[in-house]
């Protein structure tokens, strides 16, 4: 059918290709809406379907980011304006709000892998979600609890250690 | 020019730590300094000032226009500016300046020109950017009890800065001239709280003024507040439209007499109000305890931290109390003012003027620290460094009176 909805395929760094819708994928990401629009006059009229190749994202985060799009960007599923649940007071139970939840409840690495795609195919709404995430990971844990969490080395001496701590006693 | 993408976790590149530390309170950011040196640089880093908030660096203590100290909160790192403002001083059209307030990262200098006339200048020592703000002049031929400089910036709610000034002159009757950058006019109103206060008259048969004192008065959500003498609190909005008394906490023990407040301000959203109080015959014992003293002889006055809990009820809560030997020692009167809350965490800063020093003490240790030392000082207005710019709209050369 001729006006059955355009698809795109994206190939992950490590090769995997994933079908997305091209409105879905054109309203969530703007790097990927850049590609597609530099592709559109050679392929205008034609019947092939594009392959964008995104070279920095794994299958296994690209797979992800996509679950994600789908969720919010895709009008059909999506009740009422798609942003409508940023609005809702913290606690409100919303179907967006809990899937973001649990989207987020994920490993460190897996997490920070998130972060990066959402930087690199510009999607502001997951890069937000992402970064407040990894934020929330900090968020009341003492310097030690920090350090394993990110796995940071402490390059600090003894004495430098207590300076930082002392000009830095406010905070804490 | 190209800056070295150095990682300081894992994986994880500066502009996105930054955009993940940009997410966490304040107090939590810069306690992160103490994770590692890459982490400490990266808060630390001008470039990211914008990004992440800023909390108070320090106070500049000022004396009767003598400049050119800052008292460092850190410590350490040295002041990126110059504290003596010669960069203002050399601007043309400028005879002499007197630092009179600060707020969220802007000065503000009364200054005058060769030709004697007063002006303000406005200031970001963090930007160097700089705005002359016109003389208000319409009360220099009416006497006047005193008058109250305030200075309204927030950058977070608007680019533009705002002055009130508040002069005393009846009984119970004030002019307000209000300024805005926005517009570059004066513009002023009466505010007679005869009537108000009428309402609400109890023990005393005076009528309340403004008190003199500068810490005397806040900003807290836009609006003003000035303490006035009979223990109420004015509210006033920064174009004088909206305002209303309310009510100063009570005593710690409730009584009437012997207990007056002594500061106001506002730190981490809320607003504080600290009381003084006399017991003359000795702190009761069923306030002891609750009471934060030196020893159980210790019957110096008592200072008490209140919050505002409830804005519309007017319900104050009692954070905290304890005694001025405590937190000064046990030398008898010294001398002393509240400068400042920490706008960020539980900490209160006094200037102890024989002592020439300026302490904080801290709500969460119940410590009394000495955090910087100074010559002679009247003021010491506070600074939090911004890095956004300001917006205003007179021209500098026809205040200042210099060629076009």
């Amino acid at each position: 059918m001729a006006s059955e909805k355009k698809v795109v395929f994206l190939r992950s760094s490590d090769g995997e290709a994933f079908e997305v819708s091209e409105e879905v994928i054109s309203a969530a990401s703007v790097t990927i809406k850049g590609m597609i629009d530099e592709e559109s006059p050679s392929r205008a009229d034609t019947a092939a379907t594009t392959t964008l190749a995104i070279p920095n994202v794994t299958a296994a985060t690209l797979s992800r980011v996509l679950h994600y799009v789908n969720k919010h960007f895709d009008a059909a599923a999506v009740v009422g304006r798609p942003d409508d649940y940023i609005f809702c007071a913290p606690g409100d139970e919303h179907p967006l709000a809990r899937f973001d939840d649990d989207f987020v409840d994920v490993d460190n690495d897996t997490l920070i892998d998130l972060v990066h795609a959402a930087e690199y195919l510009h999607i502001k709404k997951l890069f937000d979600l992402t970064c407040k995430a990894v934020a929330d990971k900090l968020k009341g844990r003492t310097i030690d609890q920090i350090r394993e969490t990110f796995g940071i080395v402490n390059d600090y001496t003894v004495e430098e250690e207590v300076e930082v701590y002392r000009e830095n006693s406010w905070a804490f | 020019m190209e800056r070295p993408k150095k990682t300081a976790v894992a994986g994880l590149p500066d502009d996105l730590l930054v955009e993940i530390l940009s997410c966490l309170p304040i107090n939590e950011i810069h306690r992160c300094k103490c994770v590692s040196k890459g982490w400490r640089d990266l808060i630390a880093d001008p470039l990211h000032h914008k990004k992440l908030p800023q909390t108070l660096h320090g106070f500049f203590p000022s004396y009767v226009g003598e400049l050119g100290s800052f008292i460092n909160l850190s410590g350490g790192s040295a002041s990126t500016f110059d504290p003596s403002f010669a960069f203002l001083k050399k601007l043309p059209g400028i005879h002499n300046i007197w630092l009179r307030a600060s707020c969220n990262g802007l000065l503000l200098f009364r200054h005058s020109t060769r030709l004697r006339e007063l002006g303000y200048i406005v200031f970001n020592p963090a930007t160097e950017q700089w705005a002359a703000v016109p003389s208000e002049h319409t009360l220099a031929d009416r006497p006047i009890r005193f008058s109250h400089t305030c200075f309204v910036f927030n950058p977070a709610v608007s680019p533009y800065f705002h002055l009130v000034i508040i002069s005393a002159r009846g009984v119970s009757l004030a002019t307000v001239q209000f300024y805005s950058s926005e517009t570059g006019v004066w513009r002023h109103t009466q505010i007679d709280w005869a009537e108000e206060v009428e309402l609400r008259r109890q023990w005393n048969k005076r009528d309340p003024q403004i008190r003199g004192c500068t810490p005397c008065a806040a900003i807290f959500n836009s609006m003003l507040y000035l303490i006035l003498t009979d223990n109420q609190i004015f509210e006033v909005d920064v174009e004088g439209n909206t305002k209303r008394i309310i009510r100063a906490p009570s005593s710690v023990g409730g009584r009437v007499h012997g207990c007056v407040p002594l500061f106001i301000g506002q730190s981490q959203g809320r607003l504080y109000c600290i009381n003084e109080e006399h017991w003359a015959d000795g702190i009761p014992s069923e306030l002891s305890s609750r009471v934060f003293r030196r020893d159980s002889d210790d019957n110096s006055n008592l200072l008490s931290i209140w919050v505002l809990e409830d804005y519309d009820t007017q319900k104050w809560a009692l954070k905290h109390s304890v005694s001025c030997s405590r937190l000064f020692g046990r030398t008898g009167f010294l001398g002393y003012n509240v400068v400042a809350i920490h706008p960020d965490n539980n900490n209160f800063m006094f200037i102890v003027y024989r002592k020439h020093q300026l302490i904080s003490y801290g709500l969460n240790s119940k410590e009394v620290r000495t955090v910087g030392t100074f010559q002679e000082s009247l003021q010491l207005p506070p600074y939090v460094p911004c890095f956004s710019d300001f917006l205003s709209v007179a021209r500098h050369e026809e205040i200042l009176g210099v060629g076009v």
